[in-house]
């Protein structure tokens, strides 16, 4: 799964400067083999360059890249197993879809109609394949795009906000078709400001600030690393605040109710101690923190 | 063998593209207009500098020849630019160079494979000119035998073999331009200041051959490349030979620049 060797993306210490201003700082990645990997941060963040040193497009200024071991830098036969494209996917207007195909297929060594045709199915354009690209849609030209990555049999494929210009129902399709590529032997770097649509497909994921990375790893860690949280309703929320206080439990008043930072033995205590002292529990139950909290507390945090 | 994929590419890319059959279609106007100009006026003529300028309405084969003489100065630079100077740009302006850069063709490949294409274009449209040129003079004036410069006669057959050996001769100097315009293209990334420099090139070396004091030097200068066609039609001073080497020098710089830039560049931007 790990094609030519070593893990699908290993980034050790990228830096990409612009004059005084570095739009990559240091950033270390690890994508696995079988990861959906999200790459997320706000517009200027760094993501996109990133992806461009990635695919040997710009040259970096310190660090390492390799995918599946070798470096995008030294030659295309770094990416002999990789495909994908940054920013939205660009074509010759004046070609038909499966013209523009056809000529990225012979880029690649040759490619048989059959093969295009197939990816044309995938991402259902085979309707519009004899067309001329420049009467596409916005979402339309995403999708060839993805057929135009697919069309490789990649290993890895580099994504970068492919749901940019696609209709809730494109947008649906489009997560079907990411999660089932692990499935395939796909391994999937996926930036995108869509946190909704990382946390619905990604595994794991690096959140980008500045050029920086605020974090990386399992969404699960990343949820766990703020703590985990609890809403309580009681009869007496006045009375149930003390109770929490006098058992070194953070509460606060939220939302009409209360809310509690909390592992779960130091909820075990607290229930057990407002039964104690007669205060009726009407509703008790952990908060999930969305990933779109959890990004926005990172990313605002370091700015 | 990723060259000649990328070639057959290139080509079908420019065959379906306005600006490459606007520019065959210029051509096509440009001898027709000689051919009706000469046809309709009484007494007209060609300048008495261009080889076999008396005989040009005596028979087909003369006229040919005066169109690439008037060609050098601003017709060659205009129409050898005019796809030369936009290969290389065009793909900054559809922004399409991120998507071929990712594939398993070397820049390098990708490069020479437009350089191959341009000159295609170069050698179309020198056919498209003769072959109108010659099959408007056949029907205005017929193909008869012609008096070369040295006076020698030559047969309608032969001079028209000739002909196509001068339109032969011209592509060497017109591949320099195509050099000089795919490197403005690689280097500026934009069409219209590629093809405006390439005219600005031409002009400006025509300009330093004519400058006095230089009679000795003048045979090296690219300019006078473009009069190598006229040693095949008796003409003493001009040698194909020298022509070819002296082109492939002025042709291999700027296109050997535009390489390595094209291979370094970065591929940045929206």
């Amino acid at each position: 799964m790990t094609g030519a060797g070593g893990m699908p993306v290993e980034v050790r210490g990228l830096v990409k400067a612009y004059g005084p201003i570095r739009a990559v700082d240091h950033v270390d990645l690890t994508v696995e083999p079988g990861d959906i990997y999200g790459y997320l941060g706000p517009n200027g963040a760094g993501k996109t360059t990133t992806l461009r040193m990635l695919l040997g497009l710009i040259r970096r200024d310190g660090g390492s890249v390799a995918l599946f071991g070798r470096d995008p830098a030294r030659g295309i036969e770094a990416l002999e197993h990789v495909a994908g494209f940054v920013e939205s996917p660009t074509f010759y207007p004046y070609l038909s879809g499966r013209e523009n195909l056809q000529l990225f297929g012979a880029l690649d060594g040759g490619v048989d109609r059959t093969r295009v045709d197939e990816v044309l199915e995938q991402v259902e354009l085979r309707n519009r394949a004899r067309d001329r690209v420049g009467t596409y849609s916005l979402g339309m030209r995403q999708r060839l795009g993805i057929a135009a990555a697919l069309l490789r049999d990649p290993k890895l494929l580099i994504l970068d906000e492919p749901a940019n210009g696609l209709d809730p129902a494109g947008i649906r399709d489009m997560r079907t078709l990411i999660a089932n590529l692990p499935d395939r032997g796909v391994t999937v770097l996926y930036s995108s400001h869509l946190l909704a649509e990382v946390e619905e497909v990604c595994t794991r994921v690096a959140i980008v600030n500045d050029g920086r990375i605020a974090f990386e790893g399992q969404l699960d860690e990343l949820r766990g690393s703020f703590g985990v949280s609890y809403r309580l309703e009681t009869a007496d929320d006045q009375a149930a605040t003390t109770a929490a206080r006098d058992l070194e439990v953070s509460i606060a008043v939220a939302d009409g109710g209360l809310s509690l930072e909390a592992d779960p033995s130091a909820i075990d205590r607290l229930t057990v101690e407002l039964g104690r002292r007669g205060i009726a529990i009407r509703y008790l139950a952990r908060q999930q923190r969305s990933l779109e909290d959890l990004f926005f507390q990172l990313t605002e945090e370091a700015s | 063998m990723n060259v000649l994929r990328a070639y057959g590419w290139e080509t079908r890319k420019l065959a379906r593209q306005k600006r490459t059959w606007s520019g065959l279609a210029a051509a096509v106007l440009y001898a027709l207009a000689f051919v009706l100009t000469l046809s309709l006026k009484r007494n007209a003529g060609i300048p008495p500098d261009i080889p076999l300028a008396k005989q040009v309405t005596q028979t087909a084969v003369v006229l040919p020849l005066a169109l690439l003489a008037f060609a050098t100065f601003f017709g060659a630079p205009v129409i050898s630019s005019l796809v030369a100077g936009d290969i290389v740009s065009s793909e900054d302006a559809n922004n399409t160079l991120k998507m071929i850069f990712t594939r398993s063709t070397t820049r390098g490949a990708i490069y020479w494979a437009k350089v191959l294409a341009a000159v295609t274009y170069g050698v179309a449209l020198m056919t498209v000119l003769f072959a109108t040129s010659i099959i408007g003079s056949l029907i205005a004036w017929g193909l008869h035998g012609a008096t070369l410069l040295d006076g020698r006669h030559v047969s309608g057959g032969n001079a028209l073999g000739l002909d196509a050996l001068a339109y032969l001769t011209y592509l060497l100097p017109l591949a320099v331009l195509i050099g000089v315009a795919v490197f403005l293209s690689t280097v500026t990334r934009n069409s219209a200041a590629a093809i405006v420099g390439t005219v600005i090139f031409s002009l400006a070396f025509q300009g330093i051959a004519v400058l006095p004091g230089i009679k000795q030097a003048k045979d090296w200068l690219f300019p006078k490349q473009f009069e190598a066609w006229e040693s095949l039609f008796g003409h003493a001073g001009d040698s194909i030979g020298r022509a070819a080497l002296i082109c492939a020098v002025y042709a291999l710089v700027p296109l050997l620049a535009g390489w390595i830039v094209f291979v370094r560049r970065d591929v940045a931007g929206a």
